[in-house]
């Protein structure tokens, strides 16, 4: 029985694309820097990305350790970094009011560099830096995921580290009250013939089978990673695909495993350039239903495609997006640092926008899917057939 | 600029616009008495309130709000219901239909598979907490700590039974009393006009009572001591755990955690805790400290009081404890720095719109409704040259390791405690 409604139901505004910011680029000779005036207040974000055409796995290993060591230098500076996977390389930023930032500027390669080389050729553990390191069933999937053996680490370190990062050329996004000078702010690295921008990245590691389960001993939830590859699906398209699929609690996968069955209380997919990953944690005594229901979601893509309704949902939930970027400075200096001008960020709004419409109606093939599954001991009774299972020592 | 209103409704308004964006932030808080409400029941309301109402079909609430623009989400505390949403500013009434279809008509929409679902949703948000480092622990200790105050001590998520046991007359009695326009508090920064908000409030909250409109005031000041406000000191009777960290795989290092009594929001000793809490979790601190390899540290304030707790990582207890004490006696206080966070903190805060909520809201936990105009003013202000001794000294009572709670996860068995 419907109540009479309160009041007359509103229109909806469509939301519009967003127009970004202009930015004022300024070339020196190891450095390009892009300048964001920021008219609201004195706060300020400097971010430092590099390139590498050597990015791997391996990275994921450094990208904590240079965090908690520029996080060690200040309580009054916000530190964050991250690995853009297919677009820059390594990024460190950080944030504050305008002085202390100025401040910390001074002192910010020594920060970054000389603490990484006093460690040069002792074992490094990511735990040893201030950090409490502390593992959570996420961390563990993800140790697994993107470990290396420490030699490795160390080659990375001495070889890449120094040697290539540092003489490359390195672009710095700056979001400030005042246009910076330029020659003040960006040491001199050495020259080096590797001063290029074209990355050649390297996809991860290849699973050796459709299915791998690392059987561990102690945790009592299972987590689970699928790569989900589709046929004949542009990149905007697959970030469109993966808002449908796993983005919120009325995506196909929260409706579903979340709000229908119950198996969950988290269930998301995220889009990694080539393939969508759908990744979840889950009860043991839920797990294979889960399993079940996440390939007859998937599978269902073919059968039903996008609805209208879907795609007008992940355009607004798109733009909503885009407009969070735009307020938020951090995330805007991001932004800006992985498309390396403003001009990048409008193509990649536009073309999503029209992924939007070439989905209308598109029948969607998956090609292929290889699951990641961490979880404890009864993993052997739960794996699928296709899985190959195998043990390992919690570190 | 800030204004705040109390609504005919009694529904308190509290704005900040921001036109940087075409978006808007609204928070809403629902104040509830936790003694006054069955164990579990405000957090699986919560759930519920994103199915569907009398007039919004089920799933509907986050597909309609998705579809202009906006999203929604929620969290629960031990006396509130916080929904978080966001919505593009030209659809700001699709919003305010929305929740006043959640706050007078979400009864009617609830169907009882809505219920048995949202029940299994929360088992396995209760698993995943008590995998999480810390996490469930922190919440287990203030349950523990402060078992002679019914609100501190009070369930939020509920344990399994309390899931089992709430009926769909437990949840409509809930939404009924509390989801209501009084107990509400609007936070609403953005792009937003603020005189046809309120405009459109009285629409869509109509009167129930005739209630003041009260403005403004000031508050450029030094705050008051608890004890010029009046407010009692909640206890803590001094409880002591211990649990084998290594049996444990989601700690990795031996670990001691202290829960004590905070002094209550917006007092002074509040703000002397609370620098004490920062120059303690500051390495320049515990760097000099023989036994102890990290401490971290937070805090949770109400007006009536809260609890602060220190995480130290250390293999050697008990020396830990001794070396806490002698610098708790004399706590080395950074104050210009102190000063300087807070600027910082505020800086930060106001950078964003999710930010100027947590501004607003943080406030508001200290502050009348009336005064919270000048909250950001007050927030700026450098006042830690004005800090006596006295003040020091009866914050230094809060800080009684004697009257503090410990849970000790670690192979060294020192004490003997309680199985935690």
């Amino acid at each position: 029985m419907f109540l009479l409604l309160s009041t007359v139901l509103p229109n909806v505004v469509p939301l519009r694309a967003p127009v970004v910011p202009t930015v004022e680029v300024l070339e020196i000779k190891n450095a390009e820097v892009l300048w964001i005036e920021n008219t609201r207040s004195n706060w300020m974000v400097v971010e430092d990305c590099w390139r590498s055409d050597v990015l791997d796995d391996r990275w994921w290993s450094l990208e904590p350790l240079i965090r908690a060591r520029l996080s060690a230098a200040s309580d009054n500076l916000m530190v964050s970094s991250d690995l853009e996977w297919l677009a820059t390389g390594l990024c460190v930023r950080i944030e504050g009011m305008s002085l202390s930032v100025m401040e910390a500027r001074t002192a910010y390669w020594d920060l970054l560099w000389q603490p990484l080389e006093s460690s040069l050729g002792t074992t490094i553990e990511i735990q040893d830096f201030r950090t409490v390191k502390s593992v959570t069933l996420k961390s563990l999937h993800e140790d697994w995921l993107y470990s290396s053996d420490d030699e490795t680490r160390l080659w990375i370190q001495k070889r890449i580290w120094h040697n290539f990062m540092l003489q490359q050329k390195h672009r710095v996004v700056l979001y400030a009250p005042h246009k910076p000078d330029v020659n003040e702010w960006i040491p001199k690295a050495e020259e080096s013939g590797a001063v290029q921008w074209l990355p050649k990245h390297q996809s991860k590691e290849p699973l050796q089978g459709k299915c791998l389960i690392q059987n561990t001993s102690t945790v009592p939830q299972i987590a689970v990673t699928i790569q989900v590859y589709f046929e004949d699906v542009s990149s905007p398209q697959l970030r469109i695909l993966n808002s449908i699929l796993g983005d919120g609690v009325r995506s196909r996968l929260g409706q579903r495993l979340r709000e229908e069955l119950g198996l969950v209380y988290t269930i998301g997919s995220q889009f990694r350039g080539g393939f969508i990953e759908v990744s979840y944690t889950v009860a043991p005594s839920n797990f294979s239903e889960s399993l079940l229901e996440v390939e007859t979601v998937l599978h269902d893509f073919s059968k039903v495609p996008p609805t209208t309704a879907e795609l007008e949902m992940a355009r607004s939930m798109f733009l909503l997006r885009q407009y969070g970027i735009l307020e938020d400075s951090s995330t805007l200096v991001r932004m800006v640092g992985r498309f390396s001008s403003p001009m990048g960020w409008s193509r990649y709004i536009q073309s999503t926008l029209k992924a939007v419409e070439q989905l209308n109606g598109t029948s969607i093939s998956i090609s292929r899917m290889e699951k990641r599954i961490t979880g404890p001991v009864l993993m052997h009774q739960l794996a699928p057939p296709d899985c190959t299972v195998h043990s390992i020592q919690v570190r | 600029m800030i204004y705040s209103y109390v609504l005919s409704s009694g529904l308190t308004l509290v704005v900040m616009p921001n036109y940087h964006i075409p978006m808007v932030n609204i928070d809403i808080v629902y104040d509830f008495d936790p003694r006054l409400v069955p164990d579990g029941v405000p957090h699986l309301t919560e759930h519920l309130l994103f199915e569907g109402t009398a007039n919004i079909p089920n799933g509907d609430v986050d597909r309609w709000l998705r579809l202009a623009g906006g999203s929604s989400t929620a969290s629960t505390t031990w006396d509130s219901i916080v929904l978080h949403n966001t919505i593009s500013a030209p659809n700001i009434e699709w919003l305010l239909y929305i929740e006043s279809e959640r706050s007078r008509y979400l009864c009617d929409g609830i169907v009882d598979e809505d219920i048995e679902n949202q029940r299994m949703v929360i088992a396995n948000e209760m698993f995943s907490a008590a995998l999480q480092p810390n996490g469930d622990v922190a919440d287990r200790l203030r349950k523990k700590s402060f078992t002679g105050h019914e609100i501190i001590s009070s369930e939020v998520m509920g344990q399994i039974y309390d899931l089992e046991t709430a009926t769909r007359n437990d949840i409509c009695s809930f939404a009924t009393q509390w989801l209501q326009p009084k107990q509400s508090t609007w936070i609403v920064t953005g792009d937003v006009d603020v005189d046809w908000l309120r405009q459109r409030l009285e629409v869509y909250f109509p009167s129930i009572e005739s209630v003041v409109d009260s403005h403004v005031n000031t508050t450029n000041r030094k705050p008051e001591t608890f004890q010029e406000r009046g407010i009692p000191i909640v206890q803590n009777e001094g409880h002591r755990w211990f649990k084998e960290s290594k049996q444990d795989s989601s700690m990795s290092a031996d670990r001691l955690t202290l829960v004590f009594a905070s002094p209550p929001a917006g007092t002074i000793e509040e703000s002397v805790a609370d620098a004490m809490l920062l120059s303690l979790t500051q390495s320049q601190t515990w760097e000099h400290f023989s036994s102890i390899d990290h401490i971290q540290g937070w805090s949770e304030n109400r007006s009536y009081g809260g609890w602060m707790a220190l995480s130290i990582r250390t293999s050697h207890p008990k020396k830990a404890m001794e070396e806490l004490q002698v610098w708790l006696e004399n706590p080395q206080i950074d104050w210009p720095h102190w000063d300087d966070r807070q600027q910082y903190l505020v800086a930060q805060y106001l950078e964003t719109n999710n930010g100027r909520i947590a501004l607003l809201n943080g406030c508001l936990q200290s502050l009348e409704t009336s005064e919270i105009t000048d909250c950001v003013t007050w927030q700026r202000q450098r006042y830690s040259g004005e800090i006596t001794k006295e003040d020091i000294d009866s914050t230094r009572d809060f800080w009684d390791i004697e009257e503090a709670s410990w849970l000790w996860m670690g192979q060294e068995n020192w004490f003997d405690g309680e199985r935690f």
